[in-house]
Parts: structure tokens; sequence; C-alpha cells
């Protein structure tokens, strides 16, 4: 077996070298490792405001089952999550809190906004005078999810975008480059 | 067993033993967005200050921007968990004050659809505050026959918990030939899934050490405090407006309020456990009975109230909602007020939590069913 | 299952035995009813008895109509103004009598206006008015209670939240979205917005950084 081509290499990220008796040789790039990892490990935090929340504990219980991509289990602190998903609307009582609560996770750390409110304000855009109009002028967001509230398809598929970003990141070319 | 300690209650100043713990905004136990500021002495509970506001949003300033129809559809994210409630609460105030009569047909398929909500809305209730005790079995069972209700949902009206379905004048699109069908094959399957449910936690021996005997509201203060919905009735407070003041197709039905005595932890949970029995009896009382007819009668393209004011008032899961609606005769409400059932509860945790443990706290806001949406609106 | 509920009887001591026996016998009651419907009764005593006597005391108790609701009323306060018309019996108070107006209707057997069902404002050219829906528990009856504020600049009213617990706590969200001050209240706080905020339920509530008008 040779070096495999480009193309092949793009749809694996562990292209096979060489198999024998009791294991075989995986040649990849270490950017590429490191990201496997990091992408089927994201644990969420249990962070819900409005209606969205239950759509999102509709997904981590039996039937949409988040666990299979390997969102495993929300945490409730933020020092064990990796991840948040906005799920509802923010108000200006709760921005400072949303923004305490990302910084507080470790680096690297992803957001998801899910559903109208946290995209935009959705239902409460016009005329209201305490919710700020999307979530992005707190945090900074990665996947938006439309919808009020997204199905829980809809959000799983979120989840799969948010991996595939993921596997994108560069870690190492830059340093090295430095 | 929790023990109480009487001695402890002490309120005013903050002693030189006592110390602050801040529980929210962001908390699992609160069930949303709620702080509580508790003022302890080791793990006892001398005060809590519930701080509301972290998910205001100000629905009763936009409905004065809205038409009437529109409203309908802001009021499901109020109380999402028993959105055709709050739905239904805004038409039949609209339907009062024109005075419109609705057909049978839609009375009936309304009447359904709350009792369907209720039971979701109770099945979520019983998973989350069963994960809340320490049980996260729970959250798997209640949520996977939770499931079934929202396809039944889907089915009908295309959304699994913003509903929409109610609209001035009737529903909005008839029900889907299959609904009876699934709803009956529903409650078959539910009716055997309820003993587990039981079987699990109300005759576990540690849930109930947890819960017996903790966080007693006595009938005047849940009068007093205006304590509605089954936290109420398990206090011996009958409120069910379902009873008192009958709305959609409640008068035909025979059923049973399912009134508590000792108005404790576990009086609370046991009351909204019956009401999940008592709520199949009435849909199926329903269900083969559904007359024939329009869903719907014709309203005008643009709803006017006449000058005045209207109240009315329904039985959400978790209480007594009330739609205030007063008018100036124009397309839009000159003020509209929702009164939510979770603000009234909620304001009694100082009350009964005092002279506590801290985890009893949690169990005791377990059994309020709090949904914060729907108290800060 | 049993053997768990024999245990419960061993820990569960917090339950006196006297109100088991009482409702023993409805207990049974309502697990023959059950067991028809197909019901399965669990745990302790959810029972039909505190209804039973309800029903009873509401039967006994002959609720007023609304006629003579207003003309009890009236009767003991002649300059209270009533409402023809309306959905329910409506009667505005002047402020200043408005406390004892309260008291009195709560404490008066006949009427015992024992449950607040909601209190609100609403915000009028001139005034502002407090709405208070109120309930009877025991005679099941229903009336609305108004009362205007001087003026909108320094709305004040006096607090109810001595007679109905549940007031103190719609009075600050009253406090809040319409900047009445209730007298005598224990604790008026803001409960939704601080208190750079204006007061947004009132009409002439205007925000360009925070609203999108449309
Ligand atoms: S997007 Fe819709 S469903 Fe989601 S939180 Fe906002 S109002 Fe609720």
């Amino acid at each position: 077996m040779g070096i495999t081509s480009k193309k092949e290499f793009e749809k694996n990220d562990f292209p096979v070298l060489d198999s024998y008796e009791g294991g075989s040789i995986i040649l990849t790039q270490l950017d590429a490792l490191v990201n496997w990892a990091r992408s089927n490990s994201v644990w969420p935090l249990t962070f819900g405001t409005r209606c969205c929340a239950i759509e999102f504990m509709a997904v981590g219980a039996s039937r949409h089952d988040m666990a299979r991509f390997g969102y495993e289990v929300a945490r409730a602190t933020p020092r064990q999550a990796d991840m948040i998903i906005i799920s509802g609307s923010i108000n200006y009582k709760m921005a400072p809190v949303l923004k305490r609560l990302y910084d507080q996770i470790a680096d690297p750390k992803y957001v998801i906004a899910m559903g109208a409110c946290a995209v935009s304000g959705g239902p409460f855009y016009y005329n209201s005078y305490s919710i700020v109009k999307g979530a992005d002028h707190v945090i900074p967001v990665d996947i938006y999810v439309p919808g009020c509230p997204p199905r829980p398809e809809a959000l799983l598929y979120a989840f799969l975008q948010l991996q595939k970003k993921i596997k994108r990141e560069k870690n190492f070319k830059k340093q090295l480059k430095k | 067993m929790a023990e109480f300690s009487e001695k402890y209650i002490i309120t005013d100043e903050i002693k030189a033993d006592e110390y602050l713990v801040n529980i929210g905004p962001q908390h699992p136990s609160t069930h949303g967005v709620l702080r509580l500021l508790t003022r302890l002495e080791g793990e006892i509970v001398h005060n809590v200050e519930p701080h509301i506001g972290y998910i205001h949003s100000g629905i009763e300033k936009m409905t004065e921007a809205l038409s009437y129809p529109q409203i309908v559809h802001l009021t499901d994210r109020m109380d999402y968990l028993s959105a055709h409630m709050n739905n239904e609460a805004v038409c039949l105030c609209v339907e009062n004050a024109l005075q419109v009569e609705v057909p049978e047909r839609v009375k009936y398929i309304r009447t359904i659809f709350d009792e369907l909500q209720r039971l979701a809305s109770h099945q979520l209730w019983w998973c989350a505050s069963g994960m809340d005790l320490g049980a996260l079995t729970a959250f798997f069972y209640g949520l996977r026959d939770r499931e079934d209700i929202l396809d039944i949902f889907e089915e009908t009206c295309g959304a699994r918990l913003t509903l929409n379905y109610s609209v001035p004048g009737g529903v909005m699109f008839d029900i889907h030939p299959n609904f009876q069908k699934s709803v009956k094959a529903f409650i078959t399957k539910f009716r055997k899934k309820l003993p587990e449910y039981d079987k699990l936690l109300t005759d576990n021996i540690i849930f109930q050490n947890r819960t017996k005997g903790v966080g007693v509201l006595s009938k005047e203060d849940a009068i007093a405090f205006g304590v509605t919905g089954p936290t109420g009735r398990a206090s011996g407070f009958s409120c069910d407006v379902r009873k008192h003041h009958p709305y959609s197709a409640y008068p035909y039905i025979k059923f049973d309020e399912k009134l508590g005595t000792d108005g404790d932890s576990f009086m609370r949970w046991k009351v909204r456990m019956d009401e999940m029995w008592e709520s199949m009896n009435i849909i199926e009382q329903l269900i083969d009975n559904i007359p024939e007819g329009d869903f719907a009668v014709k309203m005008k393209g643009v709803i006017k109230l006449p000058e005045g004011e209207f109240y009315q008032r329904v039985e959400s899961a978790r209480g007594e909602f009330g739609v205030y609606i007063v008018s100036d005769g124009k397309k839009n409400p000159y003020r509209v007020k929702f009164r939510s059932p979770g603000f009234s509860n909620l304001f009694t945790i100082n009350h009964i939590a005092k002279g506590w443990k801290i985890a009893d706290l949690v169990a005791i806001m377990a059994t309020f069913d709090l949904v914060i949406p729907d108290i800060d609106r | 299952m049993k053997r768990g509920r024999e245990i419960v009887g061993i820990v569960g001591k917090r339950k006196p035995d006297s109100v088991c026996k009482t409702s023993q016998r409805f207990d049974r009651m309502v697990n023959k009813k059950n067991k028809v419907k197909g019901n399965k009764d669990i745990g302790l005593s959810v029972t039909s008895r505190n209804k039973e006597v309800n029903l009873a005391q509401s039967e006994t108790n002959q609720a007023m109509t609304n006629e003579q609701l207003i003309e009890q009323l009236t009767s003991a306060n002649p300059d209270a103004v009533v409402k023809q018309g309306s959905q329910y019996p409506e009667i505005t108070v002047a402020h200043d009598k408005l406390h004892a107006f309260m008291q009195n209707i709560k404490s008066d057997s006949s009427l015992a206006f024992d449950y607040l069902v909601c209190e609100t404002g609403v915000d009028y050219p001139e005034f502002i008015q407090v709405v208070y829906h109120l309930e009877s528990t025991s005679h099941r009856h229903f009336m609305v209670v108004k009362a205007n504020t001087e003026n909108r600049e320094t709305a004040t009213l006096d607090t109810v939240s001595d007679i109905w617990p549940t007031a103190e706590f719609h009075e600050c969200e009253i406090y809040d979205l319409l900047g009445i001050r209730f007298n005598n209240h224990p604790n008026l706080r803001r409960y939704f917005l601080d208190d750079t905020w204006g007061h947004p339920l009132r009409k002439d509530f205007h925000d360009d950084i925070h609203v999108v008008e449309r």
C-alpha cells in the first residue's frame, strides 16, 4: 500500500497505511488527530432560558439521544463544559451572566445559538424593551439554528456541523510557521 | 427523614454566623433562570429571597402594538408547557367579549388538547423533579413517554411545543383523521406506563423520606398567598377553575378534583400523579364523542373588541391562568395583563422553606413545578 | 411494592395515626371507584373527603347574586362608584378609603373575599388605576375593585399586602412596571428592571436604545 491520494485523505481522517497482525500503521497530521478527539467529545453546558430548553432536553433524552455524536452529557458547571447551547432569549439583565459563563469555560469553546430568540430576538424583536436582539451581541456564536423552537433533528444537524467546523481547525501549523 | 428545626427560624438582621449563598440564575435545580438568594446557617435555610427578571421579555407591553390573533401566538412563549391552555385563554376572552359561540366540535377538540397538554406537562415535571432529587432514570422515562404525546400534536397541528392551535373563533385546522386512533393508542399505552412511574419514585422509600412532611403549606396560607393548581390543591384549597368556572367542554364531563390533605412536598407530588389518571379519564370520555361540524366560525378580518374590560380564567398545568384585557374599541388592546400561576406560587417559597435544610429547598422547588418565563413574562 | 409500603409505615412517623384512620373509609371508596375505572391507587391519602366537605359548605352558604352583592357594598360605602353592564360586579373606591374598604370586604363573613386572584395596574391619561380581582373561596363570588391614584406624577396608593400576603409581590411588579409607590409596603423593590430604567408599561415610555418599534 502506498500513500493514499489527497481525496481519500480528506474523506477519512486517518488513512490506514498497512496492516499487520496485532496492529496497523496510521499516518496522519497532528491537527487531524487532535481535532478528531476534540470533535467527538464536546460536552454542553446545561443552560436553558426559554422554551427551546425543553427541546434541548428532548435532544438529550431517549428518542433523540445526543450522546450518539459525542455530546455525551450536559454539565451543570461551565468549568467542565466545552460549549454553550443558548436555548432561548437573553435579556439585558441576563446578558452579563451569559458573558461570565462564557468566560469561565476553558478554551477551546464553542457556541450554538438555538432558536429564533438566540439568533435575532425572534418573536421579541419588535417592541420588546428588554430582550437582546440576538445572542451574538453578547458572545461570539459558531452555529445558528433557526426555528421557534427548532426541531430536535435541526439541533442534531447543528451538532454535526459543529463537528465539521472543529475538524477544520488548524492548531499547530501557525505555531510552526512562527 | 428530614428534620425541621423550628428553633432556628430567625428572620431579620444577618447574624455573625450566617452567610449568604446565591443559587442561580444558571442552576439546574431552579428550572430556568431564577435566582434564589438564601441566607443560611450551616445547612439550615433562614431566608430565601427570590430574584426574578432574568428572562423578562415585556410581553404585556408588546401586546399593546399587536392585534388579537397575533397576541395568541405570543402567549405560548410564556408558559410553554401549557401552551395550549394559554392560547385558549386569550381565544375565550376574545370570544366572550364579542359574544361569539364556537361550535361544539371546537369545544371538544380544545378540551382534549388541554388534557393532553396537561399530561405532557406533568410528565416533564415528573422527570425534571425526579432529576432534581437525584433520580436520573426518571429523566429518560418521562421524556420517552412524552414524545408520544408530541407526536399526536405534531400530526394534527404541525408543532411539538408551541402549538398555536387555537385561534379566536375555533381552531386553526381540523384534527387529523388519525387523531382519535392515536390518542386512544396512547392512553392504552400510558395506562400501563404510569404504574412504572410510581414503582420508580412514588413507592421509593428514599424518595418518600425526602419529601414527606417537608415544606408544609397550610390551606389558609395557600389561599392567602393565592397558590393555585396542583400545588394549592395539595393543601386542600379547592381552586380548580375547570370545576368552579367551567369553560369549553368541561361542563359536559364528570371528573374529580384531586384534593390533598397535608400540603407537604409528597402530597404535591401525589396530587400531580393522580391528576394524570384524571386527565386520561377526561380524554376517554370525550374522544369518542367529538361531534361533527365546523372547526371554526368565520370571524371578521380585523377583530375589534367593544370598549370595556374582560377577564378570562382557565386552569393551566400550573394553576389558574388569567387574561385581563382592557379594550378601547380599537384593533389593538389598551392593556393586557396575564395573571400567571407561577408568579403567585413562587413567592411562598420563603414562607415554607424557612428552617429546612438546603437539600430540602431543592425538594420543595421540585414539587412546585415552576416555569420561569411564566413568572417573568 | 407492598414491602415498600410496610417499611414506610415504620419510618414515615410524621403522619399522625388519627388522620390515616379517619381517611381509611374514604380511601377504600376511592380505591373501589378507581378499580372500576381501571386506575391503580398508590401511596397514601389523596381523598375526596375534603371535596365533600367543601361542596357541603358551598351548598349551605348560598352564593349571593351580583345584584345583592353590589347592594350590600353600596349601602355600606355610599360614595363608591358602581359600573353597570360589565362582566363582573365592579366598584371603584376613592384612594384614601381603599384600605378600610378592603379590610371590610375580607373580614365581613357574608362577603369573605379571601382570595386575591390578580392585582394589576392600567395607565390612563390623568391617573393610574389599580385593579383588584377578588374571589371568595367559601361563597364563590367574584368581584372587581378599582382604585385610582390622584395623579400620574406622584402616584401613590395604600398597600393591601397586610390583608392578602400575595399582594406584596404583585405590588412590587406594579411598582416596577408602572411606577406606583405603595405606602406601608414592607419591601418595595424592582423585580424585573433596575433603577436606570423608566416604567415601561406607562404609555409615555420611550426607549430608542433598546426598543425597535414597528
Ligand atoms: S425561539 Fe421560540 S421556542 Fe425558542 S426560546 Fe425563543 S420563543 Fe421560545
